[in-house]
Formats: structure tokens, sequence, C-alpha cells
């Protein structure tokens, strides 16, 4: 018998014009993780659902272990010993963890206990590591990790031999990350075939064998992740070689342009001091909850202020300043959440790249046509976006260009300062070489940026100048050339222990 | 980062969904006209094409005012038909103390616009604008009742019964002011900032707010607008009978959320257009009209308008939806 758990052949499936799959081949060996790469759309979620018994492909076969296998229903896709954990959490948050396990039916006859079921539960919950958990509290009061690693218990629950994991860890702080890469690089050497789907390329070469990429519906063959490199996948993922990721530096900065001093809000109680100059790139490295959006938001107005003081070019904002203040003084904001607070997605692109200007493009409160179409076109032409979308609904863009809209509305008032929170959260990678080259390009025409992000190589390869955070603190201050990412890791992680 | 597993084909730009909009909503008033025209002689008539236009006056000039609060994603005010009913009796009771039209009608918009000020500025800060509205109108209700005595108050003018019965042009006066107001509110969301930050607003208020858009103002504007829809309606209303009624209001709130939402504008804000919510006003008025003419039931014809605001708004909800995301 050969090793091979999993055989796709020429598997495709269309939706409407869109073809999805077109002639993928895919290989998954026994107790292998087999990373399954790819950019939006490229067809990852789709294949994980022929699987998954969701989708039935139009041609293909599929063999397991061998055996030629229709996996037309998800009652076949179990019975074939395939489980999947979606990307989104579907456990069942007023259940006990013990229940959720055992969702899909008890693996016992008689009376159903209580007790009964959380003594069956306990070997699957020690096997993600939960063993100490009591199993019949509601899972909604777990933490994320937990419940992400009680997903996978369910997972182990219906016998699978082939687990597939949708972005495990989208949601999760990098503490609870380690916990998952372990767990899933113990269950390989279980015996467990394991896909493992994720945007976070880092984690492939840590916990993955080999790698499948798909692009545009199309697979690539497997490889294997020790002949690889970061720069080969990202180039596998959109197609072509990747251009530098980070645009060259600055040579020089002007003046100072913003300048915060003994600033604390509600979110950040301990002082914080900010100086950027003109045409200078801060990135501010933290964790989610370090507190690198709560600063920027206290910077754009979203936060109140208490006290401290905030000035831009030298010109010092009124105390607990709002939003609108804000702008006023010429400083633009991007939060991390696009779609709650950063486009209008129903509206067209036109519309929301005037929002914050109109009281240019409506003198004396009359809407302006030719100035909208004038404010419209510079922008889309700074920021590369194609004019003919100008009457699209924002919505229906790609992650990178509604980013491109929801900063280049800022061009309009012409900022001397952009606040820009997670820079290329849901954009993809072949994306995110652009966006950075704009603020890149904003800076060099004399704009003070300043960014938060939880990625560390996109804060050491883009800003001139690092802060690092955590819980509220800034750990310290450096240039990129003198620190590697694992000091920025440390910094942002437990700073402590360096001190100690 | 959520993948959708294909790439969807990008929408259609705004304007050609705008105009099929357009095609469906006068393709339905033919087909209407058609088939009322072939059952009943007496409906494809100049005088029953002015009839229904006089009848979709009165709740089609509130409706473009609350074509504005629904636009900016407040919902609905339930308090118009009361204002309505203030507004008249205000009128009536200064004209009684004394005062000449003018000065009149004067105050009662100033009160009016107090009172729209007022709901609004509640509604910014937070509350409810359904609660808020629901209690406002039976506040100005109970106000009215007091200062009538339940009874109805006479007018005796020269001004107000020509305001109330005149003709322009063979046109009545009421349906004048409709069209007026139609032509303003279309002119005001279409051709001024504070339209353009309406549907802003409406369309996602966190946004707005992070752009710079006003939205505690804009929210008082718009109830302000609502108010004086409302107000001009109420007298005008007097102004037909020569006499404030404190009865005869219960339906204008209906009818005039039954037109914005048969008009097409989205419930949660940021999607629609006055003009919408006036057609959606001539078509209840032409269906109540027709079913007038067979002799229909009263409880007949409530049951099929009812129906009717269902089946169409769910209409709506579900081709919005196939064609959204």
């Amino acid at each position: 018998m050969s090793n091979v758990a999993l055989e796709m052949k020429g598997i495709s499936k269309a939706f409407g014009a869109v073809q999805a799959l077109d002639n993928v081949d895919f290989e998954l060996r026994r107790g292998e993780v087999m990373a399954l790469l790819g950019e939006n759309g490229a067809g990852k979620s789709t294949l994980v659902k022929v699987l998954a018994g969701l989708h039935v492909p139009e041609t293909g076969s599929i063999k397991i272990d061998g055996k030629p296998f229709n996996l037309g229903t998800t009652q076949l896709s179990h019975a074939a010993g395939i489980a999947v954990a979606e990307q989104e959490l579907s456990v069942i948050g007023t259940l006990s963890a013990a229940e959720n396990i055992f969702l899909g039916g008890v693996p016992f006859s008689g009376p159903w206990t209580r007790k009964r079921l959380a003594e069956k539960a306990k070997p699957y919950l020690e096997a993600v590591g939960l063993g100490h958990l009591d199993s019949s509290v509601p899972v909604e009061r777990l933490a994320v990790a937990e419940r992400q690693l009680i997903e996978i218990a369910r997972l182990l629950a219906t016998n699978a031999r082939i687990l597939i994991l949708d972005e495990p860890t989208a949601a999760l702080n990098d503490s609870d990350i380690e916990r998952v890469k372990a767990l899933v690089t113990k269950l390989a050497r279980e015996g467990h075939s394991i896909i493992y789907v994720t945007h976070r390329l880092g984690e492939v070469f840590e916990i993955a064998d080999r790698i499948t990429t798909l692009r545009g519906g199309r697979s690539n063959p497997p490889e294997n992740v020790s002949d690889m490199t970061l720069a080969k996948v990202i180039e596998r993922m959109i197609g072509r070689p990747l251009e530098e990721m980070f645009p060259p530096r600055a040579s020089g900065f002007g003046e100072a342009a913003l300048d915060l001093r003994n600033v604390t809000t509600k979110a950040l109680p301990l002082m914080q001091n900010l100086k950027v100059r003109a045409g200078e790139i801060v990135g501010l490295a933290g964790q989610v909850g370090s507190g690198t959006e709560s600063l920027l938001r206290a910077i754009a107005g979203a936060d109140i202020v208490e006290t401290g003081s905030i000035s831009v070019d030298g010109r010092r904002l009124p105390k607990a300043h709002k939003l609108s203040t804000a702008m006023k003084y010429g400083i633009g904001y991007c939060s991390s959440d696009r779609k709650l607070d950063g486009v209008f997605a129903d509206l067209a692109v036109s519309t929301n790249m005037v929002a914050p200007s109109m009281r240019q493009v409506t003198p004396r409160f009359i809407v302006n046509r030719r100035r909208i179409r004038d404010l419209t076109g510079r922008i889309s032409g700074q920021m590369a976006i194609d004019p003919k979308r100008a009457e699209y609904r924002v919505g229906a863009l790609s992650g990178g260009n509604q980013q491109k809209v929801a900063l280049g509305k800022w061009l309009g008032i012409s900022p001397r300062v952009l606040l820009v929170a997670e820079p290329t959260r849901g954009v993809d990678v072949g994306a995110r070489a652009e966006i950075y080259g704009h603020l890149r390009r904003l800076a060099d025409e004399g704009m003070a940026i300043v960014f938060s992000s939880s990625d560390i190589d996109e804060v050491h390869g883009l800003a001139d100048t690092i802060i690092t955070m955590y819980r509220g603190r800034q750990v310290r201050t450096v240039k990129p050339a003198d620190v590697g990412n694992h000091d920025l890791l440390r910094d942002i992680t437990h700073p402590e222990e360096e001190v100690a | 980062m959520t993948e959708t597993g294909y790439t969807p084909t990008p929408s259609k730009s705004p304007a050609s969904s705008k105009v099929m909009r357009w095609v469906y909503i006068i393709g339905a008033f033919i087909v209407l006209a058609a088939i009322g025209g072939f059952f009943n002689r007496a409906f494809l008539t100049p005088e029953n094409g002015l009839a229904i236009l006089r009848a979709a006056a009165m709740s089609g000039m509130v409706a473009m005012g609350a074509t504005f609060i629904t636009l900016s994603g407040r919902f609905f005010s339930l308090a118009l038909g009361q204002t309505a009913m203030f507004a008249g009796v205000l009128m009536a009771v200064l004209m009684s103390a004394g005062l000449p039209f003018g000065i009149a009608v004067v105050l009662t918009f100033a009160v009016i616009i107090l009172l729209g000020a007022l709901q609004g500025g509640i509604i910014a800060m937070g509350a409810n604008p359904i609660v808020t509205t629901l209690g406002a109108g039976a506040i100005l209700a109970g106000l009215a009742g007091l200062a009538t005595g339940g009874k109805n108050v006479p007018i005796e003018s020269a001004v107000v019964e020509w305001i109330g019965n005149g003709r322009i042009i063979g046109v009545p006066t009421q349906t004048w002011a409709f069209l007026f107001s139609v032509a303003v509110a279309w002119w005001v969301i279409n051709k001024t900032r504070l339209g353009r930050e309406t549907i802003l607003m409406g369309a996602n208020r966190a946004t707005a707010e992070a752009s710079g858009v006003n939205v505690a103002l804009i929210t008082i504007l718009v109830f302000i607008i609502a108010s004086i829809a409302a107000g001009m309606m109420g007298i005008f209303e007097a102004a037909q009978f020569n006499k404030a009624r404190v009865m005869g209001f219960d339906a204008v709130d209906f009818n005039v959320i039954a037109a914005v939402l048969i008009g097409g504008t989205a419930i949660q804000g940021g999607r629609g257009s006055p003009l919408q919510s006036a057609l959606g006003a001539v078509f209840i008025a032409t269906v109540q009209n027709y079913m007038l003419l067979l002799a229909w039931s009263a409880g007949v014809r409530t049951v099929i308008t009812g129906a009717l605001i269902v089946v169409i708004v769910v209409g709506f909800h579900i081709a919005g939806k196939r064609k959204g995301a």
C-alpha cells in the first residue's frame, strides 16, 4: 500500500462564468502536514468544500487510500474519514465542550448523561491539550484559542484520518497560535494527514512538510517546504516574480509634523510621547490589544485624549478633540476595520473618494460635479485605481483596491499626518507591495505617516522608525537596521524577560 | 481575509441598476393603467388622473420629508400624522385668537421646526428613533386634544379657503404643493451637501463620522425637514375643510411609510430617492382609487393595500439580496 492518503486528479468546478477550480491535482501523504496556499479567490475554499462534500466537482476523480471515492455529500465525506474545521468557528457557544465535541453523534449507546459525555470527551480534550478543562462549561465562556482547539477536538472525535484546518489561526494572537501549531505537529506525528489552509506564510515553514499552491483555480505540483523560500512561495501564489516587497527608505526627513507629549486616554493610561517628521514612516509594532491602535485612535480623535498635548506642524490641537477637529488640523485616519468605518461598501468608488472632502466639492453647500470629477480623477491617478471603476460599489472590489480607496480618500484634504492601522489586513500578498509603495510615495511627498501592525515583517520592512509596544507601554524606539525580526517579536510578546 | 472561493463578477455600475429600477416602476404603472382602463372606463380619464394626484398629494408631500429620515439611516418617524394634526390645530387656534393668516403660519412653522429639532436632538444623543417619535406623537396628539377640548376648530378666512380648495390652471393647490415638494426634495438630496451627507450617513454611519460628517447635525436636520413636510400637510388638510380636526390622521404614518418603502428606499438607509417615494405615493393612490371605482368595501381595500405593500417591499428585498454582496 502506498503512503498516499488522498489523491485528487483533474478536479474542475465552475460557478456560472467563474471557473473556481480548473483541472486541479492534489495529493496528501499519510502523516504529513500539507499547506494549501493561494490568494483570495484562488480556489482554496472551493477545494476544501469539495472534500467536505459541500460542492460536487464537474470533472475529476478522488481516491482515498488508493480506492476511488465519491464525496458527493457531507455524509459520504465523513464516511471517507475526512473532517473539516471551518474558517469561521462553528462551535456552539451555549453548549458545553463535551456537547460540542459530540455534535455529530454520540459514540455510545444507552443513556446519555452529562457525566458519561464528559468521560467520553476527556481523551479528545486531552489530545488537544485541554485535559484540565471542565468540559461542562458553556464554550462561549472560553477563550477564542480554546474554542478553536475544541473545534479540532471535534474533528478527532469523528475518527477522521484526514483533517482539514481552514485558517485555524486567523483569529488568534501569537501565544495561542503556538498552541495550535504544536497541536498540528503532534497530530501529524500520530498519523493524521493534515491539510492546513493559511494566510500566514510564516507558519508554513514551521509546521508544514509540503506546499500546494493554487492560483486562479489552477494547481501547482506539491513542493517540499525544505526546498522553498518565502519569496518563492509568494511567486507561486501571484504567478510572477515578486519585485522587492518593500520600497526603498527615505534619505532624509523634514521638520517635526506630529508631536505627542504625555498623552493618555482610557485605553492608554501610560503616558505616550511620539515625534514624527515630515517624510517619515513610523511603525508601531504590537499584538492586538498592545495599544498600537489605541495610540492612533487617540491622535485621530476617535478616543478622547484625557491628558497631554498633540500638535501638528506646531499647532496644538484643542483638548479632547474629535475626529472632525483632527481632520481640520490635517490628520487622516484609517482604522484596521475597513468595512466598519473605512469605506461605504454599498456606495460608488467616487462617492467614497470625496467623502472627507465634502466642503471642497460642495462650495456654498451646492454639489459641484466638476470638482467631484476632478478630485476623483486625481485620487484615482495617484493611487492607481482604474478610473473605469469610479461608479462601482466599493464592496465589489478586491481587498487591495478597497484599501487603496480607504487610503486615497484622504488625499482630498491634503493631510499632513496619515494614520493607518493594519495597512494590509485583508489585502492579498500581490497587492501588499503596491500599498507599501503608495505609503512610501506619500511620505516622500512630505506626509508624516504612522502605522500600527501586528505583522513584524511589515513593520521591519516599511518603517523608518520602529516603536514596539506591549500592554500599553512603548518598549523601545529603534531603527530597522539595528534590530532583527527576532528582537521585535520578543519586544511585543514578552519584553520583561529581556530586562530580567 | 474571508475567502469567497471564487471571485464574484463585479456588480454593474449603480447607474444602470438605477435605470432598471425606473423601468420596473414605470412598467408597473403602464400595466396597471391598461388593466384599469380596460375594466373601468372612468379610470383612464383626465379628471380621474387629477383625482389620483390629489389623493396622493397629502401623504406624498409628507413622504418627501420622511424620505430624508429613512435615507439617513434613522428609519422612520411615527409622529408625522400627529405633527400634521398639531400644525393644523395650532394655526386654527392662533387665527381664532385674531392673528392674521401670514403670522399664524410663520408661528406654526416655527413651533413645528422646534419640535422636529427636539426629536432629532434626542435621537442624535442615541435614543431609538421609533421609540422617540412614538412618544413625541402621543404628546402632540395629547396637546392638540387639550387645546381644542377634542372639538374641531373652525377657521374663517378667504385665503385659507383658497389654499384648501383653490386651483391653479385647473390643478388643485395640494397637487402643486406636492409637485413642488418633490422638486425641492430631489434637488436637496442630489445637489446639496446636506443631501450627500444624508446618504453617506445612511450608508454607513461610522464611516461617515470618520470622514468628518456631523451626524448629529444631519439627524436634527432630517427630522426638521420631515416635520416641516408634515406641518405643511396639516395646514392644507385644515384649509380644505375650513377647520382644524383632531381626528382623521391615523392613516398618515402608515401611508407615508408605505410610500417610502414601495418606492424602494432601503429601510436601513443610504439607498433610495424622494422621486421614488413620490411614485410610491402615487402608486398607492392609484390602486386605492381604482378599488373605489370598483366600489369595493373599505375592508377589502385595506387588505389589498396591505398585501400589496408586503409583496412589493419583500420583492425589493429579495431582488436586492440577489444583486448584492
